[in-house]
């Protein structure tokens, strides 16, 4: 037992330190005093608290057999611990030689698997793995296994297996050791307690025990709690053995003591001389600190006062410094002005010399000359520019490029006029017969284009040279598009406008020119006129069937436009083509096409019809001389606008900050050296679109005079045409205004007033002589009355007219221009003419026919009126042309009025004395009564009845029978209008009728006189009429 | 007529008289017909003549011919003067308005005084309602004027002189009928020619 409890010490000594060493120990500590197996020491480091320690024998090595089994067994200790936090542990822990505990191994209570009794005194504990252990004796075993067992129980939630172990027999079997049992019981009871009192959660460190332990190998010295324990250590400070002598001891301390009071004394009395000598030393430093002290100021000042000289002496220093840098600036400066203002050798030599001919020659003159001008142009001060230097320096600029503009203006002119005279001798240029070639001026352009820049400049320079070259370029140029233009405009008299054969259908003319009149012909214009019908370029073709040139030129139009996918059937259309190429720019060409859309489905209709107009021109492929103002217009105004852009660009006609939305500027023109072809090529592309209105009229004016000055003998060839194309049919007068009309729209919002001035020139003229047109047909149509033998029917020129209108609208196409007012106007007056000449020829019949006793009544003045306002009515009515509807009104008006006493006349006949008896009676009422009536002699009532006796019945239906056939020859079958004229003598006769029962009546109530026939029989006797007819 | 006259005498000249009530729009029809215009402003009509050369479909072939229009006076006095023209005619256009009962119930007056002055069956007849624009004042139904058709043996047809609707088709048939019946009694004494139409059905 003793040797158990001592191992036990050792063990919480060495190993196990118990809980923590603050207040809340002491109550365990007694408690531990008070069960007086004091659990040992109490440490920080393991703070373990020993349970219960069992001395087992442990098998070394299970594999080893029975045999063997004791030989190999080892002593070892199991140590149940409990941690503060209630942690229960079990250690295996083995005895080193020394005597010292380590241990071996550590499991939680938790790691027990199982428990086993085995026989003997073998416990069989498995903690992962399955240990056994042989304890001392069977009690050991007993109290072992019981603690174990308790504790599982306890503190697991899940006990382990407990094998061949029973708890209650345990418990028996341990009442045989009561007093232990109650100590352990108690110990326990005490732990914890005092650990539920211990805040939970304190994590004290549980690792690291083992080597910790191994290194304590003395038994450490409880902690001193007493001042004996000091007493120990200062013991233990002089070597003193408890063993030893304390007198020694004793006597020692004395001598110490006497030592240091000796010390004591003689540090007093040697400290209080070398006090003396220390304070007067302080003074003597004290008197030397201040000697220096003084040095320093002096020092100081005179250091002051050398500074200030050393900043002056700066100041005047930096002054000197600015003052000279200043002085290197300025010369510097000067040098630098001068220097701007010099220019290379080699670019006066190139300006000197450099010949004009190739494109690098000019552009080294352009490189040159943008040196010079940089250099004169540079920005200099007042001050500066008034340097002697840079004067002479300038004036001598200046003179460099003064020479060079002479020599620059002397080499144009003298170009133009070669090029001019190239052109004038390039026989390739003349328009040949049936090719209507208006030659472009492209290698001109090129060729001037490269002195775009030079000519910039030369306007900067000098103004006068500028403007002297534009008026040469203008007198040359002018040479070569006259000739050009005159050329052009004789071939197409000559070849490709129809002359004359229009005077064969010229049925609608009032005035027929002395050419004899096929009606062949006529039928064939007025089909060909039907044909056409959405053609605005009306064309008179002999064969009906098919649209004229101007379709088949339209489509010509088309297929050049088409770029080759229409098959070219024909021989010449390349030529044509190419002609058209060279001078319609495509957009030109589809601003044209787009404008007479309308017509273009025409050209493509005849895609068969696709001959030409080239070197054998048929007569029906010539241009109706309208079209034929059309082409020309159509070739030759992009040439002026190409001209009118070229001049332009080429002279720098700009204004700097003009607003230019049609895409060339003068940026355009870039230098001759990067002039590559395709900035010429787009450059030339742009010349032939129009641009808009330049905003600054003295340019626009420039502009205009200039081009003015090269086409000005241009308008005199066109007029030319209008002369020609109007000898045959002056109608076309009206086409050609529309053309011309065209024309000036398209052109109103550009800045081509060349254009608009020449196409309003042309119109002026075409006015004028569609007047002298309109003044002859006035002259025809009032001839009429002399000239026609005619008297009756539809007059000539009522049946002309509609076919004027037909034309003549035809010509207008949908023009509601200044071309649709000039002809209101001719219509007006047309119409004017001609009611004015049937009234006066109504007035001739009238005359002439006191012979023809036939007439008495003018009836011929009725039907003449009746027939023809009636043909003009439904004939112009038909036209709807709106400007005529006045005339439409007007014509029915009179037609009826006409129509009206036509009737009124005519009945008389067959009534004869019975008109002439009522008409009196009626003439009478209107001054009498009627009871009056009766008293007048030849009105009384046996003059009644004399009266009417005289028409019976059959009196009255054979007088209506003549009427019939007399009305019957009065008018024409042509207008259909005798079953009118029939209803209306029908109505006015039964209306006279009832009106001469009603006088009856009136006049003579007491009469039974009646009229010999009823109504019924009248209307009977129309019915018979209609009936024989 | 001068140079004129052989070119109109060549084509077949077709005489149709309108007839029909006062304001059914027979002058509107013809003004339509012939210049493609339509008049608002209401103008009794006296008579009026009109003439006008126009391409004759049938069958799908074009012919050329000349038409000639007597427009009559709806409100006429006297129906004995109506007779006189009737016999100038080779067809009638017969109007009535299907906005008015009235104008339809008069169609059977006009139709038996030129059967009975014609002494003819079966002459060209066309009967027209007109006015088919208005449909919100419709009295008169399609079917009542296809009753009448029937009866009558001829087409019926109903137009709007306001938008065209018809009214080149109407003058068409008449004309074809007229035509017709030119050539089959040019063609013989086959007097069936009439009677074959008998069965005509409308639209």
């Amino acid at each position: 037992m003793a040797d158990l409890e001592t191992i036990r010490r050792q063990l919480s000594n060495q190993l196990f330190i118990g809980f923590g060493d603050d207040a809340t120990s002491s109550p365990t500590r007694d408690t531990r005093s008070t069960t007086g197996d004091g659990g040992g020491a109490f440490g920080d480091k393991f703070n373990e608290r020993l349970l219960l320690n069992v001395k087992v024998s442990e098998e070394a090595k299970a594999e080893e057999g029975k045999g063997k089994a004791t030989k190999g067994r080892k002593v070892r200790f199991i140590c149940v611990t409990v941690k503060k936090n209630m942690k229960i542990r079990i250690h295996k822990v083995k005895q080193g030689k020394g005597g010292n505990f380590s241990i071996g191994k550590t499991w939680s209570l938790d790691d027990i698997k199982s428990i086993e009794s085995a026989e003997d005194t073998q416990v069989i504990v498995n903690l992962g793995k399955t240990y056994k252990w042989y304890l001392d004796d069977m009690h050991k075993k007993l109290e072992f296994l019981f603690t174990l067992v308790k504790l599982c129980r306890k503190y697991l939630k899940r006990p382990p297996k407990f094998i061949n172990v029973d708890e209650e027999s345990l418990k028996a079997q341990m009442h045989l050791n009561a007093t232990y049992l109650s100590a352990t019981e108690k110990e326990f009871t005490a732990t914890f307690a005092t650990m539920a009192q211990r805040p939970r959660g304190v994590v004290l460190e549980e690792e690291e025990e083992e080597e910790e332990v191994i290194e304590e190998l003395d038994p450490i010295p409880i902690e001193p709690e007493a001042p004996s324990l000091d007493m120990d250590e200062v013991l233990n400070d002089f070597n003193w053995e408890a063993s030893g002598d304390a007198a020694a001891l004793e006597a020692r301390l004395i001598s110490e003591l006497h030592a240091l009071e000796a010390a004591n004394v003689h540090a007093i009395i040697s400290s209080e001389e070398q006090a003396n000598k220390v304070v007067s030393q302080l003074d003597h430093a004290i008197w030397e600190l201040d000697q220096i002290d003084e040095w320093i100021s002096r020092y100081t000042h005179l250091l002051d006062s050398m500074g200030q000289d050393v900043h002056q002496i700066e100041v005047r220093h930096k002054g000197m410094q600015i003052a000279s840098h200043n002085q290197k600036l300025l010369l510097a400066e000067v040098e630098a002005v001068l220097g701007s203002l010099r220019i290379p050798a080699y670019i006066v030599e190139i300006l000197r010399t450099e010949p004009l001919d190739d494109n690098e020659g000019i552009a080294q003159c352009e490189e040159a000359t943008r040196k010079l001008m940089d250099v004169t142009q540079s920005k200099f001060e007042e001050d500066v520019n008034n340097l002697q230097a840079v004067k002479e320096q300038i004036a001598l600029l200046n003179g460099y490029g003064n020479q060079f503009a002479t020599r620059l203006h002397d080499h144009l002119i003298a170009y133009f006029q070669s090029q001019a005279e190239a052109y004038l001798q390039d026989k390739g240029r003349t328009s040949k017969k049936g090719s209507l070639k208006l030659y472009g001026h492209e290698a001109i352009e090129e060729r001037l284009y490269r002195f775009c820049r030079l000519l910039k400049w030369l306007k900067d320079v000098d103004t006068r040279k500028h403007f002297n070259l534009q008026m040469a370029y203008v007198q040359e140029m002018g040479r070569v598009y006259i000739r050009d233009i005159h050329e052009f405009i004789e071939q197409f008299k000559l070849h490709h406008m129809q002359r004359k054969l229009e005077a064969e259908g010229q049925d609608y003319a009032f005035s027929v020119p002395t050419v004899s009149v096929s009606s062949a012909a006529s039928n064939a214009l007025k089909s060909a006129i039907k044909g056409s019908q959405n053609n605005l370029l009306f064309a008179n073709s002999p064969t009906s069937d098919r649209p004229g040139p101007a379709a088949s030129m339209k489509q010509k139009l088309d297929s050049y436009k088409g770029g080759g996918h229409r098959q070219k059937k024909s021989r010449d259309s390349d030529s044509y083509t190419d002609s058209l190429k060279e001078e319609d720019s495509d957009d030109a060409a589809s601003i044209r096409s787009h404008r007479r859309g309308g017509s273009e489905s025409m050209g493509r209709a005849s895609g068969i019809m696709n001959s030409l107009i080239s070197l054998e021109v048929g007569a029906d492929e010539r241009m109706a001389p309208d079209e034929a103002l059309g082409h020309t217009l159509s070739l030759l105004l992009p040439v002026i606008v190409r001209e009118q852009n070229f001049i332009t660009d080429l002279f720098s006609l700009h204004k700097g900050a003009r607003l230019d939305t049609t895409g060339s500027s003068a940026d355009l023109v870039s230098p001759a050296s990067e002039a590559s072809d395709e900035v010429i090529q787009n450059w030339q592309e742009l010349l032939s679109r129009p641009r808009e209105p330049i905003k600054d009229l003295k340019l626009s004016k420039r502009i205009q005079e200039l081009v003015q000055g090269i086409f000005d003998d241009v308008r005199e060839e066109i007029l030319l045409i209008l002369d020609a194309g109007l000898k045959g049919d002056q109608t076309f007068a009206v086409g050609m205004m529309v053309r011309v009309e065209e024309y000036t729209e398209e052109y109103k919002d550009t800045c081509h007033t060349y254009n608009l001035l020449l196409l309003e020139e042309i119109n002026k003229k075409l006015v004028s002589m569609f007047e002298r047109f309109l003044e002859d047909q006035i002259k025809s149509i009032d001839e009429t009355k002399v000239t026609s033998k005619k008297r009756s029917g539809i007059l000539s020129f009522i049946r002309t007219f509609p076919k004027f209108v037909d034309r003549v609208e035809k010509c207008l196409g949908g023009s509601t221009g200044p071309a649709r007012r000039t002809v209101n106007q001719a219509y007006a007056r047309i119409v004017k003419t001609m009611l004015e000449t049937l009234d006066a020829m109504a007035q001739q019949v009238a005359n002439d026919t006191k012979a023809a006793a036939d007439d008495k009544e003018h009836l011929n003045i009725h039907i003449l009126h009746v027939e023809n306002m009636h043909h003009f009515y439904s004939e112009v009515r038909a036209r709807k042309v709106p400007s005529l509807d006045p005339y439409v009104k007007q014509a029915k008006a009179t037609y009826d009025v006409h129509l009206d006493a036509y009737c009124k006349v005519v009945i008389r006949k067959p009534l004869g004395k019975l008109w002439d008896f009522f008409e009196g009676i009626e003439g009478l009422l209107k001054t009498n009564t009627p009871e009056e009536v009766n008293y007048h002699m030849q009105f009384n009532k046996s003059a009644l009845k004399e009266v009417v006796r005289k028409y019976p019945g059959k009196e009255i239906k054979k007088g209506l029978e003549s009427l019939y056939k007399r009305v019957e020859k009065h008018y024409t079958d042509e207008e259909g209008l005798l079953q009118v004229v029939w209803r209306g003598i029908q109505e006015e006769f039964t209306k006279r009728f009832r009106r001469y029962g009603e006088l009856i009546m009136i006049c003579y109530p007491e009469t039974s006189t009646r009229l010999e026939f009823t109504m019924d029989e009248l209307l009977g006797y129309f019915s018979e009429l209609a009936r024989a007819h | 007529m001068g140079k004129k006259q052989p070119n109109r005498n060549d084509l077949p000249l077709h005489k149709i008289i309108m007839v029909g009530s006062g304001g059914v729009g027979k002058s509107a029809l013809t003004l339509q017909y012939m210049y493609g215009d339509f008049i608002e402003e209401y103008d009794p009509t006296k008579a009026d003549s009109y003439r006008k050369k126009v391409v004759l479909n049938s069958g799908g072939t074009q012919t050329e011919c000349f038409i000639d229009i007597l427009d009559t006076a709806g409100q006429e006095e006297y129906a004995a003067i109506r007779d006189n023209y009737y016999r100038s005619g080779e067809g009638f256009l017969c109007v009535f308005s299907i906005c008015e009962q009235e104008s339809f119930a008069h169609t059977q007056e006009f139709r038996d005084q030129i059967c009975r002055v014609l002494d003819d069956e079966e002459v060209p007849f066309v009967l027209v309602g007109n006015k088919a624009d208005l449909a919100h004042l419709r009295k008169v139904q399609p079917r009542e004027g296809e009753a009448k058709a029937r009866e009558w043996g001829c087409p019926y047809i109903e137009t709007s002189a306001k938008t065209r609707q018809n009214v080149e088709e109407a003058y068409q048939m008449l004309m074809s009928k007229i035509r017709d019946r030119k050539e089959a009694k040019g063609g013989g004494k086959s007097a069936g020619g009439g009677k074959a139409k008998k069965g005509c059905l409308i639209l």
